[in-house]
């Protein structure tokens, strides 16, 4: 696993540079440019504009200015939000995103080992298959059926929370459940199924013929083996998030950068969505990266390859 | 199918419910009282479920049940197109990678690694966006984003099939590579990608559906489930409705897929136990 | 007074039938061997005696320790007595010890568990049995993962384990089965050292003949879920009364004299338990079948310390249809 961290390390930057490049000649490739919605342009301002962003030189041109800038840390300027930086836009989304993000992934680790737990030791039960099956709808429910029922319900219904915005702690829990659910439905069956494997295997036989408790035999002997999956899933669930938030920031209207990254498409902002792209990007090679070193910590025979 | 897995109620069931929600989608426009992009001047705008208007009308007046159907109707075709498009890069990828192995196999996996490492769905957004919102690009770009767990899966089994003697047989009596593939270790993948495809098809609705409530997919006055979901949050509070219908058929829909796909793994294991 | 006794044990999964009136007693300080082939029903009759058999199984008869009966007792009761008073090794030390625990956590936790130790009393206890066992440095092995050591060393890092609490019987299922031949002759010197200073009477299920010869004082024969035959070892093995025990020691490869060409085998399979034989479950077998034996299955019939359950030999029995032997091997 260390050897797979070591290699996860070592091709993120080609990853990242592919992801660029994709990214970037896409969108020069597309048809349409960023100043194309503000109809009363007269040609020389726009030509102006353009040249200020150098939208004026060839494309391979462009993207060694970019990939010159990116060296030294800079995102480029946003091509719609006047007189700010991308990286300034994304340093102010990305403290909402990170916290509705993290309550999210807190929600879905936690709540799905716990339900994913009770399954498993009563496996094949009443309890068990009544869980699975909310699992299975869980699993189909997706964040933006969600977030408007939420709305609907607890802020416009019931009155209890904010039906959007940002202001204060409350404004994260709709959010945070709209986008938890479906990846807590995915913990519970990945945690039912690889508890049940371990509960199966011969040294859990072993545990019980020394009279440990069952309390002991899931906690000590079982659990660690049995989050090894659910530690996997963290990679791509990392990826499940972002996407999510996309919509739940759009539905909540929550200034995250996911927004950014929307409205950035619409515009044209090329330099913005390059950013947020390079960032989730990042995001997502750095959580792959920590979920490598996790398993080998969890895995005594992983630390040896 | 086999009709022996249909008899098992955990594959009867949820294959009934499709089979129902594909005959409304296809046939139910039919019955509806008028055509899913009229307005029905009469009626209130945003009328609540009634005789006329069984789910009711939306805020232009226009008939739910009508633009319930026909948006499932194109929701069910990206599903299946797209699990068509992912199924045809994937079986191809994971085949040759599992067959080939060695040095190819390394090569091919590490690029299904490294796309499944990147934020997928940013890129179907710019496609969207960028290249304009036409229903033939939405199926492409979801089947091409789709194909990586197929391949994996494919070039698991197909590892595994190389080791079989009857593939030996094969191999010995002189048959090319590409014959091989396609004879005899294609079908013998039928079972694992049968169930990988019962699960792409909902994931492919959901991508649908998620471009269509962004406004990045599907384009009026067409419309699929997403787009309706999309059109129904926003008057959710005057027209529930207007959000509960098309919400419960999307996520029916998903459900009955999961659960079949589920059902049919758990059938395809049995048998090794 | 009977440290152990196994009365008309019965076990059945679903509608087949694993274990079919078994009865056995084991004295304090004793050595049993349970001996069969796969499939006869030893592990079943270990598992059973631990309440470790999956809960779906139906178990009747009754299973007494010294004064208690473990048949049907809840888990807290069967908790006091597993790897307190009666311990388990099992048959596969590769996969019978914890891969992501440490080797002290797992021999610790027994003396937590049912003495009350400190983390410190324990580790320190385990330490001295892993000396006991003859492993080297055990300090440093009690901060090991199962996976640093060799299976010889996880075989006898399961029997230290077993023997922290100071059982009073040790049951110990195919013990040696796994390992290299050198290694099981230590393995089991081991055991046998350990079983004499403890003063543990031991329950040792194995397939293989010279094993009891060297470590059990009487022995138990079975076949297709019964006792056939049982006995003090050296008796039973020098003058075996049932066929089956005939043809299982006729089975040894003979070390001295002339070598036959070939091993000789017995002829034909055990009976699958889901279809038995009327009669005798060994009449398809048995060299000596006669007309009795495919009706009535015979009962186990005791002559001082001798049982054996066979028609050969016997006077014209009367026909019984053999279901509720309870005389004691």
């Amino acid at each position: 696993m260390l050897s797979r961290a070591a290699m996860r390390l070592l091709t993120a930057l080609p990853t990242l540079l592919v992801l660029v490049a994709l990214s970037f000649f896409l969108m020069h490739a597309a048809p349409g440019g960023p100043f194309d919605s503000e109809r009363s342009l007269a040609p020389e301002i726009e030509a102006r504009l353009a040249a200020h962003f150098h939208l004026d030189e060839p494309v391979w041109m462009q993207f060694g200015r970019y990939l010159g800038g990116l060296l030294h840390g800079d995102l480029g300027p946003s091509l719609q939000y006047e007189g700010r930086s991308v990286a300034s836009l994304i340093a102010d989304g990305a403290p909402v995103s990170a916290a509705v993000g993290a309550a999210a992934l807190l929600l879905a680790i936690i709540g799905g080992v716990a339900i994913g737990a009770i399954a498993a030791m009563r496996r094949d039960g009443g309890l068990d298959r009544g869980l699975m099956l909310l699992a299975l709808v869980g699993l189909s429910l997706p964040s933006y059926v969600v977030a408007p029922l939420l709305i609907l319900v607890f802020a416009l219904a019931l009155d209890w929370l904010p039906a959007g915005g940002w202001d204060g702690p409350s404004s994260v829990l709709l959010p945070a459940v709209a986008l938890a659910l479906p990846q807590m439905a995915a913990v519970a069956r990945l945690t039912r199924g690889a508890l049940g494997d371990v509960l199966a295997a011969p040294w859990i036989r072993t545990a019980r013929a020394k009279g440990l408790p069952e309390r002991l035999i899931v906690f000590r002997h079982a659990l660690k083996p049995a989050l090894l999956p659910v530690v996997s899933w963290l990679g791509p669930a990392a990826a499940g998030l972002m996407t999510g938030s996309v919509v739940v920031e759009q539905v909540f209207g929550i200034p995250g950068i996911g927004r950014y990254f929307v409205q950035g498409a619409l515009n044209r902002d090329y330099t913005l969505v390059l950013g947020v792209v390079l960032f989730y990007g990042a995001l997502v090679i750095a959580f792959n990266f920590l979920v490598d070193l996790a398993y080998g910590a969890l895995d005594p025979r992983a630390r040896l390859e | 199918m086999k009709p022996a897995l249909l008899r098992q109620p955990a594959i009867a069931v949820p294959a009934a419910i499709l089979l129902l929600i594909v005959l409304l989608a296809v046939f139910g426009p039919w019955l509806a009282p008028q055509p899913f992009d009229a307005i029905d001047f009469d009626a209130e705008w945003g009328a609540a479920p009634s005789a006329a208007h069984p789910f009711g009308t939306d805020d232009l007046g226009r008939d739910l049940f009508a633009r319930v159907c026909v948006g499932g109707r194109l929701s069910l075709a990206v599903g299946l197109v797209s699990t068509l498009v992912s199924l045809a890069i994937g079986i191809t990828w994971g085949a040759v990678a599992g067959w080939f192995g060695g040095r190819v196999d390394a090569v091919m996996m590490r690029v299904v690694d490294i796309l499944y490492a990147l934020p997928f769905m940013f890129f179907v957004i710019l496609l969207m966006v960028l290249f304009g919102r036409h229903e033939l690009l939405i199926f492409v770009a979801i089947g091409a984003v789709s194909w990586l767990d197929m391949a994996r899966i494919v070039r698991g089994q197909t590892l595994a099939l190389r080791r079989q003697p009857f593939i030996d047989a094969a191999v010995v009596s002189g048959l090319g590579n590409a014959a091989i593939l396609v004879r005899h270790v294609i079908p013998n993948l039928l079972g694992v990608v049968i169930v990988c495809a019962t699960l792409t098809v909902p994931q492919a609705i959901l991508v649908e559906s998620f471009l269509s409530f962004l406004g990045l997919g599907i384009q009026e006055p067409a419309t699929s489930w997403g787009a309706l979901v999309n059109d129904g949050a926003r008057a959710m509070e005057a027209t529930p409705w207007g959000l509960i219908f098309p919400a419960g058929f999307l996520v029916l829909t998903l459900l009955a897929f999961n659960w079949l796909g589920d059902a049919l793994r758990a059938a395809l294991d049995a048998p090794r136990r | 007074m009977s440290l152990l006794t196994v009365d008309a044990l019965r076990v059945r999964h679903r509608a087949v039938t694993v274990l079919d009136g078994v009865s056995f007693a084991i004295a304090a300080g004793e050595s049993l061997g349970l001996v069969g082939e796969s499939g006869s029903g030893k592990s079943q009759t270990a598992l059973a005696v631990l309440g470790l058999l999956p809960a779906t199984a139906t178990v009747e008869g009754s299973i007494r320790f010294r004064d208690e009966e473990l048949r049907g007792a809840g888990r807290a009761q069967l908790d006091r007595v597993r790897g307190s008073r009666i311990a388990m090794v099992f048959q596969d030390p590769m996969s019978s010890l914890n891969p992501y625990l440490r080797i002290g956590v797992q021999m610790a936790e027994v003396l937590q568990q049912h003495r009350g130790s400190s983390r410190a009393a324990a580790l320190h206890d385990a330490a001295r049995l892993l000396d006991a066992v003859r492993i080297s440095d055990p300090r440093r092995r009690l901060t090991q993962y199962p996976h640093e050591l060799s299976g010889g060393m996880r075989q006898r890092v399961l029997i230290a384990m077993a023997l922290l609490a100071q059982p009073e019987l040790l049951i110990a299922d195919e013990p040696t089965t796994a390992l290299d031949v050198t290694v099981q002759a230590e393995v089991l010197a081991v055991l046998d050292d350990l079983r004499r200073d403890l003063g543990l009477a031991l329950l040792l299920i194995t397939h293989d003949l010279g094993v009891v010869s060297g470590n059990c004082e009487r022995m138990a024969v079975m076949y297709a879920g019964r006792i056939v035959e049982a006995g003090n070892t050296a008796d039973v093995l020098t003058r075996p009364a049932h066929p089956y025990t005939a043809a299982l020691l006729a089975t040894r490869p003979v070390l001295e004299g002339p070598r036959p060409i070939r091993l000789p085998s017995i002829a034909g399979q055990p009976p699958d338990p889901a279809r038995r034989p009327q009669g005798c479950a060994f009449s398809p077998r048995c060299q000596q079948v006669m007309p009795i034996c495919q009706t009535h299955a015979p009962v186990l019939r005791q002559q001082r310390d001798r049982s054996c359950a066979c028609h050969v030999g016997d006077e014209p029995l009367l026909p019984t249809d053999g279901a509720a032997d309870r005389n004691f091997a």
